[in-house]
């Protein structure tokens, strides 16, 4: 492992991360703040809730959610769809450039001639990765819990640190497959194009299996089957799907990726 | 220490079904100056990426100080210093910066940083996109040299850069070579660099070496043209016949000039049946070698032309 390939792995991302870190504090803490106003208010809730069609709900995560429940709020508002792309694009476009980017503009060369293995270079950038994922997990829930302090809203301690572990594997597991294809392809581009794509397609299915019984099975197939932001906060717990379909996700994708590496053309 | 620097056995890359380089064969020795001479797309960028790792070889094998090239093997690679033809810089950092990145990858301070960046007139504190052309290779010549490096690679070093700063450049490799003794492996298509630095050249062609020799050697053995003026009035269709002479052409009624492929002993003898009033050899240059090559070894002379002293 090189620091040196890390820290300018994290310095070539330093403003996105920047942007991303102040676009997560701002819309948790947002979320958190007018929550009170929703939950003192559960006739209102109610009325919202059948304002929704079925469709609609399901479109947002919400489907059998309790609204007026902080986990649910916070899964229908942020965390279920929302969240998960916003740091799904986080983390693709890094993994996309820490190879096939670094590769397509050609300063992979710049690195590669020097005396540190491919090995060692794909491990530090994925590690970079993994420092780039703590940040904005941490960005996504020390705000709620800070937001709870300061607006009486109750957030439990070990709720936010199971969010944050569950969240780290979800972050991982959509950044090791960007970043397994990034081993796989010359662009960047494409690499964000195909990750995005899936997981836009994946948002499609876990809603068609959401209204229809006959295609509940498909939901299965997708990642928002397994993310359940609002079980986690109201129960403090996971299923063991969940740990294990991510975990093994964030585990088999970054060794395919080093694997490949090793192995390919750098060549612009 | 080793007995070979740069060495490759039946070296052959392909690109699905491109051709990159084939069955390349050669070895360059401590100390050696190397020229690696082709127009573009003849393999060179392909056989030097081979050669520090970045390309999979799709047969055969090369070596770097007498130790297989593995891709995932970097141990040798502080001992080279490579400097492609159009470096890509972190275009966001300055100058300073990628010297401490690179140092920072080999563990160790630079030893003739400063003394780079005094001779190249080089401001390291300015952002590399804001760097011209000329400036990001004077970056690259810095990162690559700094750390006294045993072996340059040099890939079309001074590609697309003004005279003057390609005096510099290869007056500092020229520097390296008396100094330290570094071997060179030097890619180009410019000739008249190849001839004025390099002890031995190989010649690529499409993908194949067609020719590697020392320099003197690939000079001497080339045409040379033989320039007689007699005393009196000659006709050149007369020398056709010697042997040795290739063509002769008349320069006016006492002078003719004849190109001579062998055998220049006796295509002299035979060019002196007159009294003669001056005589005069020439050897071919390297460009005119170059064109040789292309155009006797191949089915012609290769596109874009080759432009002595500067970039094709």
């Amino acid at each position: 492992m090189s620091w040196s390939i890390v820290m300018a792995t994290l310095r070539q991302r330093r403003t996105s991360l920047m942007w991303y870190v102040i676009g997560l504090v701002t819309y948790g803490w947002f979320v958190v703040w007018y929550f009170p106003q929703f939950a003192s208010n559960q006739e209102l809730m109610a009325q919202i809730e059948k304002m929704f069609s079925e469709e609609m709900l399901a479109a947002l995560g919400a489907a059998g959610m309790d609204y007026g429940s902080l986990g649910g709020f916070l899964g229908v508002e942020y965390l279920n769809i929302f969240w998960v792309l916003i740091i799904g694009f986080a983390v693709i476009i890094v993994a996309g450039k820490a190879i096939a980017g670094d590769i397509e503009a050609g300063t992979m060369e710049v690195t590669l001639t020097q005396p540190v293995s491919r090995f060692t270079v794909a491990i530090s950038r994925y590690l970079a990765l993994v420092i780039y994922a703590v940040v904005i997990n941490l960005a996504t829930v020390l705000p709620i819990s800070l937001a709870g302090e300061l607006y009486d809203v109750k957030v439990p301690t070990d709720s936010m640190l199971l969010l944050f572990g569950v969240g780290m594997l979800v972050t991982l597991a959509i950044g090791g497959f960007a970043y397994a294809l990034s081993a796989f392809s010359h662009s960047s581009g494409r690499v964000t194009g195909i990750t995005g794509g899936l997981l836009g397609a994946m948002w499609l299915v876990d809603f068609i299996s959401s209204v229809n019984k006959n295609t509940e099975f498909l939901g299965k197939l997708t990642l928002f089957h397994y993310w359940k932001p609002g079980t986690i906060i109201n129960q403090v717990a996971a299923p063991a799907s969940t740990w294990w379909v991510f975990g093994i996700a964030a585990v088999v994708l970054p060794v395919i990726a080093v694997w490949q590496f090793m192995r390919r053309d750098v060549a612009a | 220490m080793a007995e070979t620097v740069v060495r490759c056995e039946q070296l052959t890359r392909r690109y699905g079904k491109s051709r990159g380089v084939e069955n390349l064969d050669f070895e360059v020795r401590p100390g050696q100056v190397f020229g690696f001479l082709g127009p573009n797309g003849a393999g060179k960028t392909t056989t030097i990426r081979c050669l520090l790792g970045l390309l999979p070889a799709t047969s055969g094998k090369s070596f770097l100080f007498d130790r297989e090239v593995k891709l995932n093997d970097a141990s040798d690679r502080a001992r080279i210093g490579y400097v492609p033809g159009d470096v890509a810089l972190y275009p966001a950092e300055t100058g300073q910066w990628m010297i401490d990145y690179v140092s920072g990858l080999r563990g160790a301070r630079p030893k003739s940083e400063g003394e780079l960046i005094e001779r190249l007139s080089f401001d390291p504190t300015r952002r590399v996109k804001e760097l011209s052309k000329g400036n990001r290779q004077k970056l690259a010549l810095v990162v690559a040299l700094m750390h006294n490096p045993e072996l340059l690679v040099l890939d079309e070093p001074t590609s697309g850069l003004d005279p003057i700063i390609q005096q510099i450049i290869f007056d500092i490799i020229a520097e390296r070579i008396k100094r330290d003794g570094a071997t060179v492996f030097l890619s180009s298509h410019i000739l008249s660099e190849v001839e004025r630095v390099c002890d031995r050249v190989g010649v690529i062609r499409e993908g194949r070496l067609v020719a590697e020799e020392s320099t003197a050697d690939i000079i001497a053995k080339a045409i040379r043209t033989v320039r007689v003026t007699y005393d009196e009035p000659v006709q050149a269709g007369a020398y056709t016949a010697i042997a040795g002479i290739e063509s002769v052409t008349q320069i006016d009624d006492r002078t003719i000039a004849a190109k001579v492929v062998s055998d220049l002993d006796g295509a002299v003898r035979g060019l002196l049946d007159h009294p003669i009033h001056d005589l005069q050899v020439t050897h071919a240059s390297l460009e005119e070698i170059f064109f040789q090559y292309y155009t006797t070894n191949g089915d012609g002379p290769p596109a874009p032309p080759m432009d002595e002293g500067g970039a094709a």
